[in-house]
């Protein structure tokens, strides 16, 4: 009897550990869009999918860094930090791949590449509906061959957020909504 | 097997009869009891396994649907909707487990809430990652989702949880770089201690070979991530040692049952592991024009599964030839020529699949039927894996959307639910009378 409640207890738990490790995710999401640093990138991008996750706009952003630490004797996929700073034009630049977090200023936490001085990137997809993933996917080429496709992002504490991608000046999720309504 | 088990219900009764006839004497009587009475046993054992099997399935093809239609992306909601709906399933299961655990119910119904709660934490995790568009690695996933899971494991108790958590396992495993070694190393030793203690308590019985493979297959995954540590050249010494652990379960299974099982399982299985390993990139697409110039892993998927069918057929030439090994003749049959026109075109994805799915679901449904009808767990066994196997690569499907998918998969799911539910009752009413008589 003694062996089933405390089976029972620990039941509860897991499941309050499941519930939390999906609700720490929003919260720290939320929280990075509300209060992060904002940053914004050019964008390339086509559209796969995703076999769990649907139908997304698969991108590449900048994903290189001068090494700060060149005795790194790390492995490919170490975890590794990279410093975030603006361009003259607004841009972000990614300066910095070092093995710890600098001591001031935005970072991201990231995974270092083979190359010693590549990182993969927080993002590389964007969900869209399927329904409407053709039109995201067109929407986005034209604007990549004008050099106007954007995204848009947050960092907070070495995490990352997407607000939108933007498409000119017109964020994505604005032109989806219309394409719908039509 | 219903009609063996009549008959040993006959002689059963027969017996204190016989016995006061005086054609029978104490001992022979008593030896006769016990051998009849197993029968009975055997027989009831397989049907709670086959309970079992479909159970399991049903919670898997339900889980597996929601996530499909929770990938259908609903951009009709807000986000806080679509929040709120990739909670609720969690909750629901989260209640559903819980009183199946204070209610003690049977082990179909833990494994059955055990894979349903983990499914939908999948789920949930899934769907804030998709809203919030940071999705990470699937090692990313899978680092946050699998812990509370190997503890369901441990809650729950039975294998069919552990089996799927081992195939995340391997996916984990063949998927995750440097970074995360310590939690590829913690979360597959884990799951040591629960299937060691599974082995002991079921000694000499299915389920713990069953386990001892679990076992197998997790310590080799542990003992090639750490030589990948040390050489990350030793992906071949990775895909050897399944091939080992193939030959091993060939060995196994041979051991205990028909040349049949050893036909279907040592190869269903063999390719459980390799697809489970390999699917999640689309396997289809990499055994086509990539296949002659690819990579390791896609080549050996096609010899080694080849080399075992044909080895199996061989085997199978020099027995008798009744209907299901002609079906075994086939399906390897058009295993090669998937393989060949895949090598010819990159088009032939869509036939590729078209046989394989051909390929799995016949060969899945046969073994269970034969199982069934022979009152063999093994094959029943498999079956269920070939089939489970069969779910998990429609996941990549590209063609139909995923709304329909999702609908499917749910569909099926409460087909299966369905059939249990009138399996169980049926054979309850069966039973019933030769209980009173």
């Amino acid at each position: 009897m003694r062996h089933r409640h405390v089976r029972f207890a620990l039941f509860i738990l897991i499941g309050i550990a499941m519930l939390a490790i999906a609700g720490h995710k929003i919260v720290l999401a939320e929280y990075t869009l509300r209060h992060g640093a904002p940053y914004r990138v050019r964008l390339t991008g086509f559209d796969p999918q995703d076999p769990f996750r649907g139908h997304y706009l698969l991108f590449r952003m900048p994903d290189r860094a001068e090494r700060a630490d060149s005795g790194w004797a790390g492995r490919p996929g170490d975890r590794g930090f990279v410093t975030l700073s603006r361009s003259g034009d607004g841009f972000a630049v990614f300066a910095e791949l070092r093995a710890a977090p600098p001591a001031a200023g935005d970072y991201l936490r990231v995974d270092r590449r083979y190359m010693s001085q590549e990182f993969t990137p927080p993002f590389d997809r964007y969900f869209v509906n399927e329904r409407q993933a053709r039109f995201a996917e067109d929407a986005m080429r034209e604007a990549q061959t004008a050099g106007r496709c954007f995204l848009d992002f947050r960092v907070y504490n070495g995490f990352a957020a997407i607000e939108d991608i933007v498409i000119g000046d017109t964020p994505l999720r604005q032109l989806l909504k219309a394409d719908a309504g039509k | 097997m219903a009609k063996k088990q009549h008959i040993a219900h006959d002689v059963l009764n027969e017996i204190p009869l016989l016995v006061e006839c005086g054609i029978l004497d104490a001992g022979s009587a008593e030896r006769m009891r016990l051998h009849y009475a197993g029968q009975i046993d055997s027989a009831a054992d397989v049907r709670g396994r086959l309970s079992w099997v479909l159970g399991v399935l049903s919670a898997f093809l339900i889980g597996g649907g929601a996530i499909m239609i929770v990938a259908h992306n609903w951009d009709d909601f807000s986000p806080s909707l679509r929040l709120a709906a990739a909670f609720l399933p969690l909750a629901a299961a989260l209640a559903g487990g819980g009183y199946v655990l204070h209610s003690s119910r049977g082990p179909v119904w833990r494994d059955a809430a055990a894979v349903l709660i983990s499914a939908f934490f999948a789920v949930a995790v899934a769907v804030v990652s998709q809203v919030y568009h940071s999705i990470g690695t699937l090692s990313d996933f899978l680092t946050w989702v699998l812990p509370p899971v190997v503890a369901l494991v441990y809650v729950f108790g039975g294998l069919a949880l552990a089996t799927l958590y081992v195939v995340a396992l391997a996916v984990y495993f063949a998927g995750a770089s440097a970074g995360f070694f310590w939690p590829n190393l913690l979360l597959a030793a884990a799951l040591v201690p629960y299937l060691l203690g599974y082995i002991r308590q079921k000694a000499g019985r299915f389920p713990a070979q069953w386990a001892r493979l679990l076992l197998v297959v997790t310590a080799v995954m542990m003992m090639i991530r750490i030589s990948i540590r040390i050489d990350s050249y030793s992906v071949a010494f990775f895909l050897w040692s399944v091939f080992l652990i193939n030959l091993y379960l060939g060995g196994l299974v041979a051991r205990r049952s028909s040349a049949f099982n050893l036909l279907m399982s040592v190869g269903g299985l063999g390719m459980l592991i390799f697809v489970a390993v390999f699917s999640f990139n689309g396997w289809a697409h990499e055994l086509s024009g990539d296949w002659v110039y690819g990579d390791l892993g896609s080549k050996a998927v096609g010899v080694v599964a080849l080399g075992v069918y044909g080895w199996n057929i061989l085997f199978a030439l020099m027995k008798r030839r009744p209907i299901h090994y002609w079906v075994a003749l086939v399906l390897p049959g058009l295993a090669l020529i998937s393989v060949a026109v895949g090598m010819l075109s990159q088009r032939a994805d869509w036939l590729i699949a078209l046989l394989f799915n051909v390929y799995f679901t016949f060969g899945g449904l046969t073994m269970m039927v034969y199982g069934f009808r022979k009152g063999q767990l093994t094959p029943i066994n498999m079956g269920m894996a070939v089939l489970a196997l069969q779910m998990l690569l429609r996941f990549s499907e590209y063609w139909e959307s995923f709304l329909t998918r999702g609908l499917v998969f749910i569909a099926i799911g409460v087909l299966f639910a369905a059939v249990n539910f009138w399996f169980v009752r049926h054979f309850r009413r069966k039973s019933k009378p030769e209980a009173t008589s």
